[in-house]
């Protein structure tokens, strides 16, 4: 077992910055996900410490071994591809077998450990079945047993449950990250689904472009994203977005946006002292913001739609051309285009620079 | 309404009729000299040379066979051509499986051009013709290497290289990498990928590339004649040493022309599944 080092990692296709000066590390025995859009460079690092890409700059280390000059085979790592990359030609045996094969283990050896996976993986009556007589999550266990049959230091996971119906996708979650706690193994595990993430990750490294955006536990992604760019991303609905000023009227500091003005506490006006005049971004999650009086109301809109999700619904609030969202539980409903007023606890207001895009609190 | 559907149906029945008939007629005109071969193979001698049109054979014989089997040079002629034609496949295989993979696979410095050289010498030896054969001809007898059907095989098997190469790269170009790369991951080595991942998920193409070389190597006539001795002859020299001067035993070689064809054909129908998936090279799902 053993962590992951990325030191200042640059991988460029032709002009393509893929991966960009990127520094983290995946602790011993943690679950590291690599989290971002399609094309934010996850998938590049994860081969730049599989070994199938090589870097243009930085260092990899597993444990304290620098690998950057090493070829896949001999950095004690298994992966587990997107599409299972299950030899079609072998039986679920043989698939699994085959690490140990290429590395001369006796074939004693290679059935007993086999078999052991394949009890662990609840996969022991189809080791006789040839790949294509396999249905995806069958497919999928195999490519793990086939992983984790070498033992190695790291497990490496790029988006392998993205070929899973939705149900199946709930169930493997919690099957991996059992596995995973049970094994003790190093796993970095690349996905686009934030859920994904927010389940079974001990930290996420979100990414964008390339660059590293915040790298924390779920909770303090959720609660403390650091730029606007992991605040959107994180949550489903996402965070609420109003743009304003901060404008300082009789002593007290205002967020003055295009049809509402928030008087901010004391606290916060301490906190923004010398920033009047700035431009930022209201951040607002839609769990955090409340129904109430128009006396007690802060922001005011018309109900645009609602969307009834079965264990709660998601409202969205027209206010002037943005359009907010507010989730209630499931049997809340209001009418189409009434005016409403909502409020929130300015300890879950969130202020991002505008210019910048990075948390101011 | 009724009326209109009946008019639409009779059209149609009529059409099928039209287009089979067609179909029909075309198929009998290329069959045709097929049937010709089989007919003039069991007939007498001398009822090829009457101005009498048999369609069907008034009489049977088969004493064209019984001259190809026990009186002529067959089934030696065949035991060479069988020579030339499997090490041809199995020297086409041996260059042209490690340079397909390493065109499919790898990035190197030329590769571009040296896969698009390929194209342009498959171009080549058809453009060179005489010059290309006395050349030929010349660098062997300088080399003491005339008269050899390994020569003749490795001649065959270079020649088919351009066209081979090109076939199974772009068969291999059709599996994923991510097989090559889970087995690198593995522990595998190239080798390793090449020869237990990609070749065996690669039957199609390979059987292609084999029964295209062995073709190859048992219809070709021209260089075979050129550079071999009456005693290492090929069953194609051998058919066209049949052809007299005065006269032509059209029967003797109508029998001889299909035992010469009998091999491919079996070879196709043993191979024809695999042939229909190579040349399909239709696109593989991970």
């Amino acid at each position: 077992m053993a962590k992951v080092v990325l030191k200042n990692l640059t991988k460029k296709f032709g002009k393509v910055v893929a991966v960009k000066n990127l520094s983290l590390e995946a602790k011993d025995r943690s679950f590291l996900v690599l989290l971002g859009p399609s094309g934010c460079g996850k998938t590049t690092i994860l081969r730049c410490i599989a070994g199938l890409e090589t870097p243009d700059e930085g260092e990899i280390y597993i444990g304290d071994k620098l690998v950057n000059d090493l070829p896949p085979k001999e950095r004690d790592i298994a992966m587990v591809f997107q599409s299972y990359a299950l030899y079609p030609h072998m039986t679920a045996f043989e698939n699994i077998a085959f690490p140990l094969k290429m590395r001369r283990v006796p074939k004693d050896e290679i059935k007993r450990r086999v078999k052991e996976v394949a009890e662990l993986l609840k996969i022991s009556h189809l080791l006789d079945r040839k790949p294509k007589q396999l249905s995806g999550g069958e497919a999928q266990r195999v490519a793990l047993g086939r992983a984790i049959v070498r033992e190695p230091k790291v497990f490496l996971m790029d988006e392998p449950l993205s070929n899973l119906d939705a149900k199946l996708r709930v169930y493997m979650r919690a099957e991996l990250k059992r596995l995973q706690q049970h094994l003790k193994i190093t796993t970095i595990y690349v996905t686009h689904d934030q859920i994904e993430a927010m389940t079974m990750a001990d930290e996420v490294a979100v990414l964008s472009q390339g660059v590293l955006q915040q790298l924390a536990t779920p909770d303090e992604l959720y609660n403390h994203p650091k730029n606007l760019f992991v605040a959107g991303f994180i949550g489903s609905p996402p965070m609420n977005f109003i743009t304003a000023s901060l404008k300082a009227k009789k002593e007290k500091l205002f967020l003055v946006a295009e049809n509402f003005e928030l008087e901010l506490t004391e606290d916060l006006a301490n906190i923004l002292k010398g920033k009047e005049g700035l431009e930022v971004v209201i951040g607002i999650r839609p769990e955090d913001l409340k129904f109430v009086n128009k006396s007690e109301g802060k922001i005011h809109g018309k109900v645009f739609m609602q969307e009834p999700l079965g264990s709660e619904v998601i409202i969205d609030i027209k206010v002037n051309d943005e359009l907010i969202k507010v989730k209630e539980s499931p049997d809340f409903r209001l009418e189409i285009g009434k005016d409403v007023w909502l409020s929130f606890d300015y300890n879950k207001l969130h202020l991002f620079d505008k210019k910048t895009g990075e948390a101011i609190i | 309404m009724k009326s209109k559907m009946k008019i639409k149906v009779s059209r149609k029945i009529i059409m099928a009729i039209i287009a089979t008939t067609i179909a029909a007629v075309i198929t009998g005109v290329l069959l045709f000299p097929v049937y010709w071969i089989i007919t003039s193979s069991i007939k007498p001698y001398a009822s090829l040379y009457t101005t009498r049109f048999e369609l069907i054979p008034r009489q049977i014989t088969f004493d064209a066979y019984n001259w190809v089997f026990f009186k002529s040079n067959f089934f030696l002629r065949l035991r060479n051509s069988l020579t030339v034609s499997i090490l041809t496949t199995i020297f086409t295989l041996i260059l042209v499986v490690p340079a397909a993979y390493a065109f499919s696979r790898f990035k190197f410095f030329g590769k571009d051009k040296l896969l698009y050289g390929y194209l342009a010498f498959t171009q080549f030896a058809g453009g060179l013709g005489i010059t290309g054969l006395i050349a030929l001809y010349a660098i062997l007898a300088y080399l003491n290497l005339l008269n050899s059907l390994v020569v003749l095989a490795i001649i065959y098997a270079a020649g088919g290289v351009p066209f081979n190469t090109w076939l199974l790269k772009t068969y291999f170009d059709t599996i994923p990498k991510d097989f090559d790369e889970a087995a690198l991951v593995d522990g595998a080595s190239y080798l390793d990928v090449m020869w237990r991942i990609l070749l065996p998920i690669s039957k199609p193409g390979i059987a292609t590339v084999a029964v295209f070389s062995f073709m190859g190597g048992w219809t070709e006539f021209i260089v075979a004649q050129t550079i071999l001795n009456p005693e290492n002859y090929t069953l194609p020299v051998e058919l066209y040493r049949l052809m007299g001067q005065y006269e032509t035993p059209w029967n003797q070689f109508a029998a001889m022309a299909l035992l010469f064809a009998v091999p491919v054909v079996v070879m196709y129908m043993v191979a024809q599944k695999y042939l229909q998936a190579g040349l399909a090279m239709g696109g593989v799902k991970g």
